[in-house]
């Protein structure tokens, strides 16, 4: 092992730190590193694929003889299925019927027909007739909480408390102490590509392509499900058309793969749009009743939260974060929570589970004590966040989106239109870690091949790979060829928790740095002959800092006549580690602010509490974010030298999208006077709080 | 979707020959196909008019506005004299939807849009327009439906450009029985639960009328989202100006009731009093459902504007 001191911190505050490395391997980035090809803007190395058509998404796949499955689903919020009849058309090659089984919401399945051809499938399943003995249900979490039983055990799952402090001294030494109700609700994953799976049996084992954040753990999960040996089945995601948390799960991939078994035929899969949003996952909806003390000085002395989430018909995972124990290290905190089984889909992860709407709250809450103590919410966070990394980031950020202009009075405008500015925090994690292998390959011709069984769910690991491996080896990314995507690849996690680039790029550093070290010994001028060599995750050593801060600072305008809330600006100042490639750590930014407006003002699950039905079950009423709703988006990408590994970056998938909704609603109600406690923030609530209706 | 037969109509004569009691006519499809794929209807046959020339195109002259039922909504909402004359129709086209639906939408085939509500495009629930015996709008989640003329079916008529003609008094001619006077083309549920206009049974729009008047019109909306969604509600005003008072002068709201409403105001001094008053009068007789009380101040906001807009082109 070799002792290093390793420059760290960020602009404003740098120190040193002993680090102890491997001898053989690549020195540590540090903050004084001067890199050629790393944090430099690289388009991704397969972009014109994408555009033109060429990428091959599990979606696109087709198999000579290939059948299509269809599943039928349960129109109802709750029912038991009495006889299933589907008709006999030519063409349908098998059926089967789930025959007396409860369902539990609408989306659940009944059956399942595969055909010729997907529209054959899909006649057979509307031709089919089901009968349904209607059971009672709730779809509301209001319902399920005060209602009757509709679950075998009751609604309410049992009550988790934890507390830390003393809630009630805390109250004690409070200056004003607040009650305040939040409400969020559930949103669906709506990612462009469905679940799709298509799987093919041959005298080997099974090959699956499926569109999915975890092609290892969907290879597990299949051998599982369908008792086969390890090395029988392979799968296999080249591209894959978003996730967002909901592409884990190998339910796709092992239907298809016990249907090819069956039948000795190629099977697809492809969920229509109403499938994906009553079935395929959600963020559970939250309700979060706060009660909180602050003093003069703006310290918050006591948080007690009652909380309440729901998983759908399954339960668990309902949780909001909140308290957020690593954005507030609140003294005295006190959290009772209690899952609700309701009859929807069930609850998936989604992007940050938990946190968009905990900070919600969290965030609402902390911006009322402010005013009620007579304090700059910004000061108020300063006195109760111990991040320096986000202190920092709050001086940057209020610079940006001009946070002395939010000084003129509520509502003083005239006409209107009133304009308001409002910020929030966010923290996540996102650190990476082992395991995770490479190959790296110089082909006798001298081109480079990295090899990684990983995927890419849209955030760019692919280009990001060829950059890191680009800057070792001295050359240009697009000199690097990718794979990954494939179970048959060296290990690679799943795209989950923001992981997949702190995890897979330190090993792709260590794979490049050793086939440069075996070119080398090869000598110059040396015939090149093929090389091959692995580099795996190590542990990370001592690292400056965990966590990854960010804050965002919203600017609206709402009309106070209809109600209309516009977001015109979103500042995102977001601590990214070390940047590997800029253009896709701006995208991931951008398309995590996005999603956090289209969360805040726009999408919800809305189910008919008199069948239990989704009645927005498509684009037109499950209304998300278009290019018109699309505001000025500034990027402020924080970068701080963490060492803990050869690279020191962290994930971006989810921390971006954390604090939009908080951000925009502390801004609607700076811009009001009033404030909504109820995602998402439309027309409706707000001429509701502003006493117009 | 179901099987079906296609034709495609060489003219209106052979479109007609090819009606049978399953068959549907077929412009832009934006609708139509919707409502096949969710298994609201189910024709046998499609018979296409995309084929007929004669349907198509936009004539301006002193007299008014002749515009072929397949006119898209694209063409309406770019043409320039149709902007300088019936600037309402324009906008209205203009707001509706996406780049690409008005690129392939039609006049004809918007204005005969069945309803959105959910309850209706959703097969398990049979509703009064399919028949059943219920309004499942009533006691359901009802934020996006009527609030005036909603005592038997809550649906709202989902015609941005419908609002815009009725407020510009336009003449709707068809193949059948000639000409339908806009203001008798769109009926209540009372008047027939199954149907939305005084169209009969295989009868075709061929051409809008619009006829040059002199008024000044403007069309607004409110929405959720500014990128593919419709109305909260929408108005289109009208009115000839006379110094500082508008004569005839008329709103249509869009999004409120299972017609577009229509409010005659006569005469009325362009001020914002005597607008306030009109708007707040215009809405006293509104029912709102238990989730859609805001649509009342949108209501009155949006006819404020409208006719805001109309007093403004005099400065």
């Amino acid at each position: 092992m070799a002792r290093l001191r390793l420059k760290v911190g960020f602009v404003g505050g740098y120190e040193e730190i002993e680090v102890d490395v491997p001898d053989d391997g690549p020195v540590p980035w540090d903050a004084d590193s001067k890199l050629a090809v790393v944090s430099k803007s690289h388009p991704r190395i397969n972009a014109a694929d994408i555009l033109t058509g060429r990428a091959r998404f599990a979606t696109d796949i087709k198999r000579r003889g290939m059948l299509y499955a269809k599943i039928l689903r349960c129109p109802y919020g709750h029912a038991k299925v009495g006889r299933v009849t589907v008709p006999d058309i030519a063409g349908v090659r098998h059926v089967e019927k789930k025959e007396g089984k409860e369902c539990f919401f609408a989306g659940d399945d009944v059956a399942i027909v595969v055909a010729d051809t997907q529209e054959i499938a899909e006649e057979a399943g509307r031709r089919a007739e089901v009968d349904y003995e209607i059971l009672p249900h709730a779809v509301t979490m209001e319902d399920a909480i005060e209602g009757p039983g509709v679950f075998r055990g009751g609604n309410r799952m049992r009550a988790q408390t934890r507390d830390e402090g003393d809630v009630d001294q805390g109250l004690k030494e409070a200056a004003v102490v607040l009650e305040r109700t939040y409400k969020t609700q559930a949103q669906t994953h709506s990612c462009l590509e469905p679940h799709s799976a298509v799987a093919e049996f041959n005298s080997g084992g099974v090959t699956v392509w499926t569109s999915t954040q975890s092609v290892q753990g969907n290879r597990e999960q299949i051998t599982e499900a369908l008792d086969l040996s390890a090395g029988q089945v392979r799968v296999i995601a080249e591209y894959v058309g978003g996730g967002f948390g909901s592409k884990f799960g190998a339910q796709s991939g092992a239907t298809v793969a016990e249907l090819s078994r069956k039948l000795d035929a190629p099977v697809k899969l492809l969920p229509d749009r109403a499938e994906e949003h009553a079935a395929n996952g959600n963020r559970p909806p939250s309700i979060q009743k706060v009660k909180a003390g602050i003093r003069k000085d703006g310290v918050v002395t006591a948080w007690i939260v009652d909380s309440y989430g729901s998983g759908g018909y399954a339960g668990g995972g309902g949780g909001p974060a909140n308290p957020l124990k690593y954005l507030y290290p609140f003294t005295n905190w006190r959290k009772t929570h209690v899952d609700v089984r309701i009859n929807g889909g069930a609850a998936l992860p989604f992007r940050a589970p938990g946190h968009p709407q905990g900070v919600f709250a969290i965030e609402s809450m902390i911006d009322e004590l402010a005013a009620r103590v007579g304090m700059d919410p910004l000061e108020v966070r300063k006195k109760n966040d111990t991040s320096p990394v986000r202190r920092a980031q709050f001086d940057a950020g209020a610079k940006r989106i001009g946070w002395s202009r939010r000084a003129q009075p509520t509502g003083s405008e005239q006409g209107p239109l009133k304009h308001g500015i409002g910020m929030a925090g966010a923290t996540w994690g996102g650190q990476g870690g082992p395991p995770a292998e490479i190959t790296a390959v110089r082909h006798a011709d001298g081109t480079f091949e990295f090899h990684s069984g990983a995927q890419d769910i849209g955030t760019g690991i692919r280009t990001a790979i060829a950059v890191i491996a680009a800057e070792e080896l001295g050359v240009r990314p697009a000199d690097i060829k990718v794979k990954i995507g494939d179970s048959d690849l060296p290990y690679g996690p799943g795209s989950g928790g923001s992981v997949t680039a702190p995890s897979v790029l330190p090993a792709v550093r260590e794979a490049a740095h050793k086939l440069k070290q075996e070119i080398a010994k090869q000598g110059a001028g040396a015939p090149g002959g093929k090389i091959t060599v692995t580099g795996s995750r190590p542990e990370d050593f001592r690292r400056y800092r965990g966590g990854v801060a960010g804050c965002q600072f919203a600017e609206v305008e709402v009309d106070t006549e209809t109600g209309m809330v516009r977001v015109l600006k979103v500042v995102a100042v977001q601590d990214c580690g070390r940047i590997v490639n800029r253009l896709t750590a701006e995208s991931q930014i951008q398309g995590g602010v996005l999603q956090g407006i289209s969360y805040a003002l726009f999408e919800e699950r809305v189910l008919d509490r008199q069948k239990g039905a989704m009645l927005n079950a498509d684009f037109l009423n499950y209304k998300i974010l278009g290019p018109r709703d699309t505001p000025d988006i500034d990027v402020v990408l924080f970068e701080v030298s963490n060492a803990g590994n050869t690279v020191g970056l962290l994930g971006l998938g989810e921390p971006p999208t954390v604090p939009t909704a908080a951000a925009v609603a502390n801004a609607v109600a700076n811009a009001i006077g009033a404030r909504i406690y109820e995602l998402p923030i439309t027309p409706d609530k707000v001429l509701g709080a502003l006493n117009k209706i | 979707m179901n099987r079906f037969e296609y034709v495609a109509a060489p003219d209106v004569g052979g479109a007609l020959a090819a009606r049978r009691p399953d068959a549907a006519f077929k412009a832009g499809g934006m609708d139509l196909l919707d409502l096949m794929k969710s298994s609201i209807r189910a024709p046998g046959r499609l018979v296409n008019l995309l084929t007929i020339d004669e349907l198509k195109g936009i004539d301006v002259d002193t007299s008014g506005a002749t515009i072929g039922a397949l006119a898209t909504l694209a063409e309406i909402a770019d043409h320039p004299d149709l902007a300088r004359m019936f600037p309402a129709l324009a906008l209205a086209a203009g707001h509706a939807a996406t780049p690409q639906v008005r690129n392939v939408a039609t006049i004809g085939g918007n204005i005969l849009q069945r309803p959105r509500c959910w309850y209706f495009r959703m097969a398990q629930y049979p509703c009064l327009k399919k028949g059943g015996d219920t309004c499942f709008a009533m006691d359901g989640e009802n934020k996006y439906h009527a609030i005036f003329e909603n005592s038997l079916c809550a649906m709202v008529h989902p015609s941005n450009t419908a609002v815009a003609l009725l407020a510009l008094d336009a003449v709707v001619r068809t193949a059948g029985s000639g000409e339908i006077p806009i203001r008798k083309f769109f009926v209540t549920p009372d008047q027939d639960i199954l149907r939305e206009s005084a169209l009969a049974e295989g009868e075709l729009v061929t051409q809008l009328f619009i006829p040059a008047t002199g008024a000044r019109s403007h069309y607004l909306e409110f929405r959720e989202r500014q990128s593919f969604d419709w109305a909260l509600v929408s108005a289109a005003a009208a009115a000839e100006l006379e110094g500082q008072t508008l004569n005839n002068a008329r709103v249509v709201l869009g999004s409120v009731a299972p017609i577009p409403w229509r409010i005659d105001l006569g005469e009325i001094a362009a001020t914002d009093e005597a607008l306030d008053r009109a708007a707040d009068e215009a809405v006293r007789g509104a029912t709102p459902l238990a989730k859609n009380k805001y649509k009342v101040q949108l209501a009155r906001t949006a006819i404020r504007r409208s006719l805001r807009e109309l007093a403004r082109a005099t400065e």
